[in-house]
């Protein structure tokens, strides 16, 4: 099929063949710096925001300024409730939040005691002399759960490339009576022996445990909606990269979801759990009840940087729910089912963690 | 000259066997008179005429002549003061020796007091039927116009009656006919003919100004191979965007936006069947053979009821019929297509052909040089693109009151390419040489039918029953063959897209003129649609055992669909009063679908009050259902473009059209339309931000939004169409904005061809015989883009993967199509030399598109550049570095063309 794409997009290309080049001065209006603030609210988390300027696309790229003299005051169910400190960023463990990939900031704003409760509204008025007061606001949704699961395995038979699926039945609740936004993931956990590389004794070493956040792949339709569409030929959808979806397909207050991840059968028969040692793998689920602010922005901002190279298409505005400045101030809650193969922890086993 | 003249002898003589006398000036009643009455009697009234003009009358004291009056005449023959004052009386009148004698009309003499006059208004030398010619009586400008198939029907007083048959390009004929009963009336109206042979425009004296219609403009069609337009190809569609209120898509396409509607909003209707994709080679040509055409009419608001289905406009296409009187033809030769157009009769004023033929022969050139290229390096390359197209049409009168048209139209785009390449076991690790077969090809055309049967009922209800059939088809395919890996193994993989639109209508209309100053039409229709919105084949046979041996073939695709539409309508042209006409009607539809039915009466209303001979005012109404929407790739027409019908979650899109205008004759025959209007449009659809995918049948509900939009602007046009220099200044001051609750965050936000400024200036001059220019300039603003000119740092997403991708920052947008391109300007420039040769004249015509190449932007996106040294806006960098820069790309600089005809 990327043939007749590349076919038809030749023949497109026709107009470009004859085209004609042009570098031009564009009459921009004033388009002034705004107030970035972006910021993901969790129950049970502290209320944890970055702060930066917005700056042109044109001309030499310059780094993003990250503000750290903002005055950024939090209001809990229309009360005042605190002012945000100022802190310096440090890499976070923690894989719930890291910036792997994104512009680096330098310092962040968080609560020094208020944290995220279910069902409250978090209001954020970030003031600064050079720029507008930006504001925004959102509310923790009542988190749905994962009731149930269980697992199976598929083999698919294609010689070398024979693979296998090791799928995870999920039943979700889901509250009928409201829309709702989720976000399906996992976090799996790989423990293996290893050497102790100084000693080169196999009697001695440890288990190195490697976590790692992933997509979960699935068939069904509430996490593909444009997968279906067997005629989108020439330029594919975007994939469900955030596992994103909505109850629009649930009619009930359950919902039973298969997911699965996907595994080469060859590496997997080569490499069975040797629970002797204390290998295990452990699986979470998370299952995220997002607010709309935050589905719409993960939804829109992927989908602008999965159609960016395509000139014909229209482009896509991220979603942005900051007044008078642009970014995200969302929230979620979560919650969690773990699969263990293996035990852990272990008496008498030495653990190092990786990510 | 010669035969001219005795066309013109045999003309005469045609028209003397019919009763009549020529007009001749009788004096007082000739005699023109302003006066005004209020509520006095018939007998005051006449001795106030006597006074005013002098005249004696002779009249008894009749009872009648105590009857009251109140009338008011402004430069009035004194025989229509006359008409008027005495039509409620049994009285009449003559004159006699400079006398005007009122008596008592006999019972025998009144009885019919009222007749009819009917017949067929033609081309004297073709027979070719005359669309919307006027026939008028000229003291009370009371009159009606021929329909679609040349018929007209006059109801009138006995007695006698002047008439004035009008053409636009024609010699007026008058006639005073004495009246007595229903008369059978064809008129040949003879063609205003230079030395070349060609129809020189000559205009149709106050047609804007008299009619009822407005927002419509009737196509110059024998000056459309004057205007010059890219590659020298003569285009209906091309002149229509230069016409006020279209807005042109991409350059150089043939689409056209009407008052802010989008592209699948127009209907092109070809001898009244639909035509889905008139366009051909990606929309650089219009289906449409000029060849092939007798006259195009662009309607962009005040709809007659008769039209429905689309909401922005409708192009009304009519073949002609065949030149009936002798055999005529056309070739010409072009840098991409040539054309064959011939005419004639079968049986003399019986029975005619007319058959049109066009090719672009790019392909047929560069054969010979593949082939060459071939066997110096040893390929089997292929390459291959073409269009065509053909019309036919046979035109039959069995008699005075039935005649047969056949219509056939067949137009076709192909493209293939085609070859072997092969690959050394270097190029692929162990494996032994091998060849790859690469075969693609793409297709897409329609095929059009129609008979006609146009029947006289009587002389006042003419009847016109079609049966037509319309098909549109896309298909590509693509086959790719290895061979030479293992033996005679070989692996074949097969695709094969295909996609359509068909419909088979059966409908019968009628005029019926009840009454003088009445013209209605009504009729009934069926159609029944047939969508193949896209159907995939894969095939994949890998004969090579030991690896991956998962044959397939498989056809899956969208579910085909039935939709049924049934239509009727009725509308009403009449007077109710002497300056006040009005159209008025309904059109109702109902479309069945998936078990949904769509009921949708849309009303019609236009109005036309005429302040004097020199100016109109107009103001209509009209509403319009669509039940098709076009799922559209891109900015430009594609042949993948999907033609679907409404579904429960898609109401039909409706929309709402007001407009006023007036019309005024200047001097010099120029006329000066000026319309103002207002459009609104609900149940739109429009792609989700991000999507511009090709064949979305499966699920494409879920890839649209649903919105409204609005349009409103005032067109200007000044038109001259009389005399050396004819043509036209255009000017539309529009906006057209949309509103969608989940595209634009619910804002309102600019269409794409939301142009604030249109200008057209199409002109054309005749210096003699052997020369005349043409010349076009447009102006518009700038389409309207979205354009993001800041960024900011996208939220670290909880718990997201980790990939470098999101390392770009997210792009700010103000809102969608918040920028504007540069304003777009071009100049064309046009000169045809003919000279006279034995059989016919040649033509020789030299054309040059954006004369002063002007680069116009196609697309603007972002670029960089390199900047070092000085240029450097960070002081601390030294080194060469990227800025990031906008590029506007443009699509078509100066581009002369030639070529050749030959008329006979």
């Amino acid at each position: 099929m990327n043939r007749n794409k590349t076919f038809i997009l030749t023949l497109l290309s026709f107009f470009m063949l004859i085209a004609c080049e042009k570098e031009i001065e564009i009459s921009i209006k004033a388009s002034q710096p705004k107030l970035v603030i972006n910021g993901f609210v969790a129950a049970d988390s502290i209320i944890d925001v970055i702060i930066a300027s917005s700056k042109t696309v044109f001309g030499v790229d310059t780094d993003f300024v990250w503000i750290d003299d903002a005055v950024a005051t939090l209001y809990v169910d229309g009360e005042e409730k605190e002012q945000l400190d100022t802190y310096p960023i440090e890499l976070s463990d923690d894989f719930i939040y890291t910036y792997h990939g994104i512009p680096q900031p330098t310092v962040g704003y968080r609560t020094s005691f208020t944290k995220g409760e279910i069902e409250k509204t978090y209001m954020l008025v970030v003031t600064h002399p050079d720029f507008e007061t930006a504001t925004c606001e959102t509310t923790i949704p009542i988190p749905q759960k994962i009731i149930g699961v269980s697992t199976s395995t598929e083999f698919y038979d294609y010689g070398a490339y024979s693979n296998l699926h090791l799928n995870f039945h999920l039943t979700l609740s889901d509250d009928i009576e409201n829309k709702n936004y989720y976000r399906i993931i996992s976090k799996s956990t790989d423990a293996r022996w290893k050497t102790n590389s100084d000693t080169k004794d196999d009697s001695t070493g440890y288990i190195s445990v490697v976590t790692s956040i992933g997509r979960l792949s699935s068939d069904d339709p509430i996490l593909n909606p444009s997968e279906t569409d067997v005629n989108d030929f020439l330029i594919e959808s975007p994939n469900n990269y955030y596992s994103i979806f909505t109850d629009d397909l649930i009619s009930d207050d359950t919902y039973g979801l298969v997911v699965y991840r996907n595994y080469n059968a060859w590496v997997l028969e080569n490499n069975q759990l040797n629970t002797h040692y204390g290998e295990f793998y452990s699986y979470t689920i998370y299952l995220h009840t997002l607010s709309k602010e935050a589905y719409l922005y993960m939804q829109s901002s992927h989908a602008q940087h999965w159609y960016s190279d395509d000139y014909f298409a229209e482009p896509v505005q991220a979603y942005s729910n900051i007044e008078n400045g642009v970014g995200i101030f969302a929230g979620y809650s979560a919650s969690q089912i773990t699969i263990t193969d293996g035990e852990y922890p272990v008496d008498g086993v030495e653990y190092k963690f990786y990510q | 000259m010669k035969s001219i003249r005795l066309r013109f002898l045999l003309l005469t003589g045609m028209i003397l066997t019919i009763p009549f006398r020529s007009y001749t000036q009788e004096a007082p009643l000739e005699q023109t008179i302003t006066i005004s009455f209020e509520n006095e009697t018939l007998k005051t009234a006449v001795k106030r005429i006597e006074k005013e003009t002098g005249i004696s009358f002779a009249y008894s004291n009749h009872r009648d002549m105590a009857k009251k009056v109140t009338a008011t005449f402004t430069n009035q023959k004194l025989s229509v003061v006359l008409t008027s004052l005495l039509a409620s009386t049994s009285l009449s009148f003559k004159e006699i020796a400079g006398k005007v004698i009122l008596y008592e009309v006999s019972r025998k003499e009144k009885k019919p007091d009222k007749a009819t006059i009917h017949g067929y208004v033609t081309d004297s030398e073709s027979g070719e039927r005359l669309i919307n010619a006027n026939i008028f009586n000229p003291d009370t400008y009371i009159g009606t116009i021929s329909n679609n198939f040349g018929f007209y029907s006059y109801s009138s007083q006995t007695g006698k009656i002047p008439l004035v048959f009008n053409y636009m390009g024609y010699q007026s004929q008058s006639f005073t006919l004495d009246l007595k009963s229903d008369t059978s009336l064809n008129v040949a109206l003879r063609p205003r003919i230079d030395e070349l042979g060609e129809v020189t425009v000559i205009g149709s004296q106050t047609s804007q100004v008299e009619n009822t219609q407005m927002s419509m403009i009737n196509l110059p069609v024998q000056k459309l191979e004057k205007i010059p337009v890219i590659l020298g190809e003569a285009d209906v569609l091309k002149v229509i965007q230069l016409l006020p209120g279209v807005q042109t898509g991409m350059e150089g396409t043939s689409g056209i936006y009407v008052r802010g509607g989008g592209p699948d909003q127009n209907l092109f209707l070809l001898d009244g069947v639909p035509v889905y994709n008139p366009s051909h080679l990606l929309g650089i040509f219009s289906a449409f053979n000029p060849e092939a055409l007798k006259s195009v009419k662009l309607y962009k608001g005040g709809f007659p009821a008769r039209f429905g289905g689309r909401l922005s406009s409708v192009v009304d296409v009519s073949m002609k019929d065949g030149n009936m009187k002798e055999l005529h033809g056309n070739i010409s030769v072009g840098i991409i297509s040539s054309k064959l157009s011939i005419e004639g009769p079968i049986i003399k004023d019986k029975t005619s052909f007319i058959l049109s033929a066009r090719r672009t022969y790019l392909d047929l050139v560069a054969q010979p040089l593949l082939w060459y290229y071939n066997d110096e390096n040893g390929t089997d390359n292929d390459v291959s693109a073409f269009f065509h197209d053909i019309n036919l049409k046979l035109n039959y009168i069995i008699n005075d009151k039935n005649r047969i048209f056949i219509s056939g139209y067949h137009g076709k785009d192909y493209g293939k390419v085609g070859f072997t390449e092969s690959l050394s076991s270097s190029e692929h690790g162990d494996n032994a040489d091998f060849e790859m077969t690469t075969d693609i090809g793409l297709g897409w055309g329609n095929v059009i039918g129609s008979i006609r049967w146009n029947h006289l009922f009587s002389n006042r209800l003419f009847s016109n029953t079609t049966l037509t059939y319309s098909k549109y088809n896309f298909l590509t395919e693509s086959k790719f063959i290895t061979s030479g890996l293992f033996e005679d193994k070989q692996i074949e993989d097969f695709f094969r897209y295909s996609s359509g639109i068909e419909d088979i209508n059966a409908k019968i209309d009628f005029d019926y003129y009840p009454v003088q100053g009445h013209n209605m039409k009504f009729g009934v229709g069926y159609t029944n649609h047939y969508f193949t919105p896209g159907v995939t084949r894969l095939k994949f046979e890998n004969e090579l055992a030991g690896f991956i041996d998962n044959a397939i073939d498989t056809t899956y695709g969208n579910r085909e669909i039935y939709a049924n539409e049934i239509s009727s309508f009725v509308e009403d042209n009449f007077s109710i009063r002497k300056n006040l006409k009005i159209n008025a009607g309904l059109h109702l539809s109902v479309f069945f679908v998936d078990g949904e039915t769509y009921i949708n009466p849309q009303p019609r209303l236009s109005l036309r009050f005429k302040a004097n001979d020199n100016c109109s005012l107009k103001a209509s109404y009209s509403r319009m259902a669509q039940y098709v929407h076009l799922l559209t790739t891109y900015n430009i027409s594609m042949p993948s473009d999907l033609w679907l019908p409404v579904t429960k979650d898609f109401d039909p899109p409706v929309s709402d059209q007001f407009a006023l205008g007036s019309a005024f004759n200047l001097p010099q025959n120029i006329s000066l339309t000026v319309e103002a209007y207002y459009k609104k449009m609900k149940n739109l659809i429009e792609y989700k931000e991000g999507a511009s995918f090709m064949g979305t049948a499966t699920n494409w509900e879920s890839k649209v939004e649903k919105g409204m939009g609005w349009s409103y602007g005032t067109e200007f046009m000044l038109e001259k169409k009389t005399g050396k220099t004819t043509g036209w200044i255009a000017y539309t001051f529009s906006w057209s904005n949309r509103k969608f609750e989940n595209l634009n965050f619910g804002e309102t936000f600019p269409a794409k061809y939301d142009n604030r400024h249109d200008i057209s200036i199409a002109l054309t001059h005749k210096f003699s015989d052997r020369c005349d220019i043409g010349g076009t300039w447009v102006y518009r603003t700038g389409n309207a883009f979205s354009l993001a000119v800041m960024e900011y740092p996208q939220a670290a997403i909880p718990a997201a993967n980790n990939d470098n991708s999101y390392s770009t920052p997210l792009l700010e947008y103000d809102g969608r199509n918040n920028y504007r391109m540069s304003a777009y300007h071009r100049l064309d420039l046009g000169i045809n030399f003919h000279k006279k040769k034995k059989h016919g004249t040649r033509t020789w015509s030299f054309s040059v598109y954006n004369c002063y190449n002007h680069q116009n932007p196609f697309i603007v996106i972002y670029g960089t550049k390199t900047i070092k040294g000085d240029d450097l806006t960070t002081p601390d960098i030294n080194e060469s570095q990227a800025s990031v820069i906008l590029k506007q790309y443009s699509l078509f600089p100066i581009i002369p063309s030639i070529s050749y005809s030959f008329k006979f």
